[in-house]
């Protein structure tokens, strides 16, 4: 017997095919649909659940790892904490900055605050013996009675506060606030918070701490350079805090024939970009400075970490069309994108951006997208959303900087399913990378 | 169900709409009873597996990485649902057909569908999903989440085994599929 004779006797030899469900079936179906639990409840539940195993879990260790402590030496103690996972067991000394203060039943705690003469981090907490919202937070904070706004600082001149926060359980959250303060940076200032409404509760959470430049500050002078033919680049200083990290260093154009504009990708260990600069600007017709010195600050580079590299970069001006010329490109969505079938989007010589989903939830419409190409950070920035009359809807929240052409997400209020979506970006610069210049700066551990 | 009210309702579902999946089901439960019946024979077996194959769905729902594939991971629960049992219901049958004293066990067998039902996993489901429930080799492969070429492989072994069980001679061609 062959395969086909096979294949055809396996046809004939099958059942009816089904023209209805049968009752018992459709009833069963129906049954099952309406007793679906509420997934809200079911998370709780859930949560619960394992709440109690990690409490127990925790418990057994933590008493472990507290008892060996409590007999430890203070360098041993100090070694353990820089231990993953364990380390947060053995207690920490006491910040001199915590201190609490309890209104409407809601205890706000400022548990630490590392201020390196530019970052600023706030640590607190939130507990109250009822259900609260801690994410929303309204707040003033002074810096020597100068207050530092949500966005650009007075004429004095921080950056924007930023607000993380995470729910531990109902009625305790856990935060942190961090700015950067630019022109006014006193080595010691005296800092007032005052939180007039937490969630939908108002009341008054006041604190005023006299505030000292941390101590924790990790000094390095490299002393490395870099030359090609079109500029050369000396790191001088790196300093790294909890918060912040700085580089001093000096560049000169050698190439002066072309408008270019020189920056930087700092780079951790893990081969992830911690942040970027750009510094040096040059053109032909004298705009500009053919060398300098130039100090940036940047995000703080995670603990543990044992080296970083500098990437040396630069854009040429060429008469590529910037995202400032007005030039777009449209999409309108016809169709849901998907990972595997993306909304493509040309982004001129820097790349592309693909729109890989758009979610319509009750509360929001969510886009995800990615970049691929060299300026990850300006292609996903020159990217938004619009309906077919050109409006644009209102944003609810924003990805942070795409730094790693990682995958983005962009939340906005709810759109209708029905409505058309119109994907827009424009052509972007492209960066170029000059492999022959990068620069390692290896840590202290 | 449009294909875009269809996308709409799978991520309502997976942000925890219940009318959302709800509605998906609906609009495929003719399928998801299609399958089952392929799989099992009793309908209070069917409906056994369609109902934890919905439970286990819901349950599992927010772990759905790419809403895209929704369709095809239900139907993934619901074999599984199915070939558990299967597996029951072979451990506690209860037949009045003893074998008979002296018949070899390597005696043919013309019974087509016992033959079927003898296969070992996943060739019983491969066959049984592909000639019974008429399901296309590429749905099946997305289903059970191996390649087209190794579920033709597979199907046409699962062929050769039952030629052998039903002891006709096979010729040792190569096997193709019709679609």
């Amino acid at each position: 017997m062959s395969s086909v004779n096979m294949d055809q006797m396996l046809r004939e030899n099958a059942p009816q095919r089904i023209s209805a469900i049968p009752p018992v079936v459709l009833e069963r179906i129906e049954r099952t649909l309406s007793g679906l639990p509420d997934r809200a409840v079911m998370r709780r539940r859930h949560k619960i659940r394992r709440w109690a195993y990690a409490v127990a879990s925790m418990v057994v260790l933590g008493s472990a790892v507290a008892g060996f402590a409590s007999f430890s030496t203070p360098e041993m103690q100090s070694q353990m904490r820089s231990l993953p996972v364990i380390g947060s067991l053995v207690p920490l000394p006491d910040s001199p900055y915590e201190r609490s203060v309890k209104d409407q039943g809601i205890e706000f705690t400022i548990k630490d605050i590392i201020y390196d003469g530019f970052g600023l981090s706030i640590e607190y907490s939130l507990s109250s013996d009822h259900a609260i919202d801690g994410r929303d937070l309204e707040y003033e904070l002074k810096v020597n009675g100068l207050p530092i706004q949500m966005a650009v600082h007075d004429k004095d001149g921080s950056g924007a506060v930023q607000v993380g926060s995470r729910k531990i359980n109902f009625g305790h959250y856990e935060g942190v606030l961090e700015t950067t303060l630019y022109n006014y940076r006193p080595a010691s200032f005296n800092l007032s918070l005052e939180v007039t409404k937490i969630g939908i509760q108002t009341g008054k959470w006041s604190f005023a701490i006299p505030i000292e430049k941390t101590s924790k500050i990790t000094v390095m002078e490299p002393d490395v350079s870099r030359t090609n033919s079109l500029f050369s680049m000396k790191i001088e200083k790196v300093s790294l805090s909890p918060v912040s990290t700085q580089v001093n260093l000096n560049y000169a154009v050698i190439d002066k024939s072309k408008s270019v504009q020189i920056g930087y990708f700092l780079v951790g260990d893990t081969g992830d970009v911690i942040d970027y600069d750009f510094f040096g600007f040059w053109d032909p017709n004298g705009v500009g400075a053919d060398s300098g010195r130039y100090t940036s600050h940047l995000s703080p580079v995670p603990a543990g970490s044992r080296y970083l590299t500098i990437r040396p970069l630069y854009f040429v001006a060429d008469g590529t069309p910037s995202y400032s010329s007005g030039v777009t490109a449209r999409e309108t969505m016809n169709r849901l994108p998907t990972q595997d079938d993306p909304i493509i989007l040309p982004q001129g010589k820097a790349g592309r951006l693909l729109v890989t989903s758009v979610q319509y939830f009750p509360d929001r419409t969510v886009v995800r997208f990615r970049t691929e190409g060299s300026n990850p950070v300006q292609q996903s920035q020159m990217f938004w959303v619009e309906d077919e009359h050109g409006n644009h809807p209102k944003f609810v929240h924003l990805s942070k900087l795409n730094l790693n052409n990682k995958e983005q997400m962009m939340e906005f209020e709810p759109f209708p399913a029905s409505g058309k979506l119109v994907f827009v970006t424009r052509p972007i610069v492209p960066l170029t990378f000059t492999p022959d210049m990068e620069m390692r700066i290896n840590l202290p551990q | 169900m449009s294909e875009l009210a269809w996308n709409t309702d799978v991520q309502l579902a997976c942000a925890g709409d219940r009318d959302a999946f709800g509605r998906l089901i609906r609009g495929i439960q003719h399928e998801m009873y299609g399958m089952a019946k392929s799989l099992l024979n009793q309908d209070e077996d069917c409906a056994d597996a369609i109902q934890e194959a919905i439970l286990n769905a819901y349950r599992s729902l927010p772990k759905l990485r790419e809403p895209a594939y929704f369709r095809t991971w239900i139907f993934r629960i619901l074999i599984r649902e199915c070939q558990q049992i299967y597996r029951r219901r072979k451990r506690t049958v209860v037949s009045d057909r003893l074998p008979e004293s002296g018949v070899s066990a390597a005696e043919p067998d013309f019974d087509l569908r016992d033959a079927v039902d003898r296969l070992s996993e996943p060739a019983r489901t491969i066959v049984k999903l592909h000639y019974y429930a008429d399901r296309s080799l590429a749905e099946i492969a997305q289903v059970l989440g191996v390649s087209e070429g190794t579920l033709k492989s597979r199907l046409h072994r699962a062929r050769a085994q039952l030629a052998k069980s039903l002891k006709v001679p096979t010729e040792g061609e190569i096997g193709y599929e019709l679609r």
